[in-house]
C-alpha cells in the first residue's frame, strides 16, 4: 500500500484541483483530505453515507467565578493572554497548560476537554473518503490530521486497497508536517512565480527533513515559461524528479462549478498530462 | 533483569499489542524470578502526542533492560534508548511466545525507530 | 491603525493586495507600514527591494534542568500537558556524571528528556518544581527581518518573519513580529497567511478592520465563508475583495448579499496581472489604470484614520 501527499507550501497552486484528477484515475484507492482547516475536495466528490465522529483534543481552562475573588494571579501568569479582564477565557487562544488552574489560590479555575472539530468517513463516486473539519479559530489540526490519516490506513487494509491519495494543506507547519510524515511520497504542485519558487526550496526541504520522496510538477507553467524554465534547472540541479507541466487553463474552474473532476470535465490536453504524471509516480514509488 | 511487553491483556498468553505509546498493558517480566506484573498504561489512552515518551518513562522506571513491541516511534525510541532500555520488535505473537524468542535470542535489537511518530 | 488583508483559501491574492495597498498609501503621503506574517511561507520580500536590512532571530522559551537538584519526582512530567517531559531513571546518566565531577553533589541518577518540539513555553514544569531544578533558556525558531523598502522613492518601513523550516508551530513567530514597536507609522498592513487556525488568528487578532479576499469559485466562497465566521467569532470588521473577478462573481455576490456584507473592491481576471506576479512585479505599479479599483479602500481607509 502506498500513499501519496499532493502539497505545495504555497497556497492556491492546484493541489485540490490535481487531487480530484487522481480520485478518478487511480484505481483502488482511498482519498484523504488533509486540509482540515480549509477543506475543499469535498466541493467536487459530493460525499454521501457520511459518518461524523466528534474529535476532542487537549482541554481549556474555565473559571468558576463564584469562587474568583478577582486576585488576578491567572492574568498575569497565563502565557497566552488567555484570560481576560471579567476572567472569562477566550477559547481561542487559550491552550490547555493548566498553568492558571494550578496557581489559583481559590482553586477557581477547572480544565475540561476541548471539542475541537469532527471527521467524517464518506463514499464518494471516486471511492471512500477521509475527511475532517476543524472548528473556527481551533488548534490541534496537527492531531485531527493524525487521526483522519491512521483511520484511513485502518480502512485501506481492510478493503484491501493499494493506493492512499491525500490532499495535504499549504504552508510547512504543524497540519502539513503531520499530513507527511511516514508517506510514501509527496507531489509537490508549484507555478512559475517568484512565490512559487521561494516556497517550492521550503517545502522541498520539509519533505527531505522528513525523509519523504518527492516529485514535483508545474501548474499553469505557461504564465511564465522562463521562471518555468528555472524551477526545471532547480530540479535538475538538486535531482529532484520533476513530473510534469500543466498549462493554465479556466477548464479547472468551469470543472469546480460543475462538481467534476478535470478528468470528468473533460480537458484532452490536461488528461494526458496528469495521466503520466500518475503513471510515473506509480511506476518509481 | 525484567523486559517489558506491550500487551493486550493481563496474562501471559495475551496477545502482544502492536502499539508502544497506546498500548493498553505493560507486563514486566522477571527472567530470574520467573515471575511478572502488570501495569496499567491507560493514561495514554486519550493522549496527545507524546504518548510514547510517557510510556518508554513509565518502563523504565520498573527497571527493566528491554522492550519487546510491535512498533517503536521516535521519541519513544529516544527515551528508551537514553534509559539504556533495548527494544526488540515482534509481531503477531502472544506474551509468552515472545519472551520464548527473546530468551532464545531470536529477536534483533532496533538501532531506530520503526515507525513515524505522529501526533 | 491596524489593517490584515486575510483569507480561508490559499492564493486568492493577499501579497498582491497587500503589497498594492502599501504601495498607494506611501504614494498618498500617509507613512505606512508593511509586516508579512505568513510567516511560513513568506512572499513579500520578494516584490520589494530593501535599502537596509536587519535580522534577528525569534525564540521561544524552553526548561532546562539542574539535574545535580532533580529528585526524579516527576512533578514536571506529570503536570505537562503536552508530555514534553520524560523522566527516566539512568543509573549511568552521562550528564550526571559529568556534573558530579565539576561540583561534588551527589547525583541522583535521573534524567529528564525535553521534546522541544512539544513544549508549548508556559513556564508549568518550574512552578510544580519543588527543588528548583528548572530554570529557562531559549532556542531559535525562525527569523525576524526589518527592512526599509524604496516605493517609489519613498522609504517605508517593512518587516517579515521566516519560520524554520521543520518548526510545526508558527503562532510565536508571529506574534514577535506582530510586536515590533512601530513608531510614527500611520497605518500597518498585515498580510495574513491563509485559513482560519492559530496562524491566522494570530495574524488579524487586534487588528482594527480586515480585508478578505476571495476569487469567484466553489473553493474561494467555501473558504470565504470559514474566515468570515473566524472574523465573526473575534468581533472584526470586515469586507471583502474580489481577486480574479469574472462572470462568475455571481457566487460571491449572492452570498455577501445573504450576509449582508460589502463587496469593497473587485480586481478582474487579467492575465496581464498574473504575468506581473510571475515576474516579481507590484502589478499596479506596470498596470496603473488598476489603482482605481482600490480607491474605495483607499477612502476607507482615509476616513477611519481622520475619526
Amino acid at each position: 500500500m502506498k500513499e501519496l501527499v499532493v502539497i505545495s507550501g504555497k497556497g492556491g497552486t492546484g493541489k485540490t484541483s490535481i487531487t480530484g484528477a487522481f480520485a478518478s484515475i487511480v484505481k483502488n484507492k482511498i482519498l484523504i483530505d488533509c486540509d482540515v482547516d480549509a477543506a475543499d475536495l469535498f466541493l467536487i466528490l459530493r460525499p454521501e453515507n457520511v459518518k461524523k465522529y466528534e474529535f476532542y483534543a487537549g482541554q481549556k481552562a474555565i473559571i468558576d467565578k463564584t469562587k474568583c475573588d478577582s486576585c488576578d494571579k491567572c492574568i498575569e501568569a497565563c502565557t497566552f493572554h488567555a484570560i481576560l479582564k471579567d476572567y472569562s477565557i477566550l477559547d481561542y487562544k487559550c491552550e490547555g497548560c493548566k498553568v492558571c488552574s494550578l496557581i489559583c489560590p481559590q482553586k477557581a479555575i477547572s480544565m475540561h476537554d476541548s471539542h475541537v472539530g469532527e471527521w467524517y468517513i464518506s463514499k464518494t463516486r471516486a471511492g471512500t473518503m477521509v475527511h475532517a473539519k476543524l472548528g473556527i479559530a481551533e488548534d490541534n489540526s496537527g492531531k485531527l490530521v493524525a487521526t483522519i490519516r491512521s483511520k484511513a490506513k485502518e480502512l485501506a487494509k481492510e478493503q484491501n486497497l493499494d493506493f492512499i491519495i491525500t490532499d495535504g494543506p499549504p504552508g510547512i507547519g504543524c497540519p502539513v508536517i503531520s499530513s507527511i510524515s511516514g508517506a510514501s511520497a509527496v507531489l509537490i504542485v508549484t507555478e512559475p512565480t517568484p512565490s512559487g519558487i521561494h516556497d517550492l526550496k521550503r517545502i522541498y526541504e520539509l519533505a527531505r527533513q522528513f525523509n519523504v520522496k518527492a516529485y514535483v510538477c508545474i501548474n499553469k507553467f505557461d504564465i511564465n515559461i522562463k521562471v518555468s524554465s528555472d524551477i526545471e534547472t532547480l530540479c535538475k540541479e538538486n535531482s529532484i524528479n520533476l513530473v510534469g507541466n500543466i498549462p493554465y487553463s479556466n477548464d479547472f474552474n468551469k470543472a469546480q462549478i460543475a462538481e467534476k473532476t478535470i478528468i470528468e470535465y473533460g480537458n484532452k490536453d490536461i488528461d494526458l498530462i496528469i495521466n503520466n504524471i500518475w503513471k510515473i509516480i506509480k511506476s518509481d514509488f | 533483569m525484567k523486559i517489558a511487553i506491550s500487551s493486550q491483556g493481563k496474562d501471559l498468553s495475551s496477545n502482544i499489542d502492536e502499539r508502544f505509546g497506546r498500548a493498553k498493558i505493560f507486563i514486566i517480566y522477571d527472567l530470574d524470578n520467573k515471575n511478572f506484573k502488570v501495569i496499567e498504561n491507560t493514561q495514554n489512552l486519550n493522549a496527545q502526542e507524546g504518548a510514547g515518551i510517557q510510556s518508554a518513562a513509565n518502563v523504565s522506571r520498573e527497571g527493566v533492560s528491554a522492550v519487546i513491541t510491535g512498533n517503536c516511534g521516535p521519541k519513544a525510541f529516544k527515551t528508551l534508548q537514553a534509559a539504556k532500555v533495548k527494544v526488540y520488535l515482534i509481531a503477531n505473537k502472544t506474551v509468552e511466545q515472545a519472551i520464548e524468542d527473546y530468551e532464545n535470542k531470536v529477536l534483533k535489537e532496533q538501532t531506530n525507530a520503526n515507525v513515524e511518530g505522529h501526533w | 491603525m491596524k489593517i490584515a488583508i486575510a483569507s480561508g483559501k490559499g492564493g486568492t491574492g493577499k501579497s498582491t493586495v497587500s503589497l498594492s495597498l502599501f504601495t498607494l498609501l506611501a504614494q498618498k503621503g500617509i507613512k505606512t507600514a508593511l509586516i508579512d506574517c505568513d510567516v511560513e511561507e513568506p512572499n513579500c520580500h520578494l516584490f520589494l527591494n530593501p535599502a537596509a536590512s536587519m535580522i534577528t532571530q525569534a525564540t521561544v522559551k524552553i526548561p532546562e534542568f539542574n539535574f545535580s537538584k532533580c529528585t526524579g519526582c516527576r512533578a514536571c512530567s506529570d503536570f505537562c500537558a503536552y508530555n514534553a517531559l520524560a523522566v527516566i531513571r539512568n543509573e549511568a546518566c552521562a550528564k550526571c556524571v559529568k556534573y558530579c565531577t565539576e561540583v561534588p553533589i551527589e547525583c541522583s541518577g535521573n534524567e529528564v528528556l525535553l521534546f522541544k518540539e512539544l513544549c508549548h513555553s508556559c513556564g508549568g514544569c518550574a512552578l510544580v518544581c519543588k527543588t528548583k531544578a528548572i530554570s529557562y533558556t531559549t532556542r531559535s525558531i525562525g527569523e525576524i527581518f526589518n527592512e526599509r523598502v524604496d516605493i517609489n522613492n519613498l522609504i517605508q518601513p517593512f518587516y517579515y518573519g521566516k519560520l524554520n523550516v521543520g518548526e510545526a508551530k508558527s503562532p510565536p513567530l508571529i506574534k514577535q513580529v506582530k510586536n515590533l514597536n512601530l513608531k510614527n507609522v500611520d497605518v500597518t498592513i498585515i498580510d495574513a497567511p491563509p485559513g482560519t487556525s492559530c496562524p491566522a488568528i494570530n495574524a488579524v487578532e487586534n487588528c482594527d478592520y480586515v480585508f478578505l479576499v476571495t476569487e469567484p469559485t466553489p473553493f474561494g466562497l467555501n473558504d470565504l465563508n470559514l474566515a468570515v465566521q473566524m472574523l465573526r467569532k473575534l468581533k472584526i470588521e470586515h469586507s471583502i475583495i474580489i481577486n480574479k473577478s469574472s462572470d462568475s462573481d455571481y457566487l460571491i455576490n449572492d452570498y455577501c448579499q445573504k450576509m449582508k456584507i460589502n463587496i469593497i473592491a473587485k480586481i478582474p481576471d487579467d492575465r496581464r496581472i498574473a504575468e506581473a506576479y510571475s515576474r516579481g512585479i507590484i502589478f499596479i505599479n506596470e498596470l496603473p489604470e488598476y489603482k482605481d479599483n482600490f480607491s474605495l479602500i483607499i477612502n476607507n481607509i482615509e476616513k477611519r484614520l481622520k475619526s
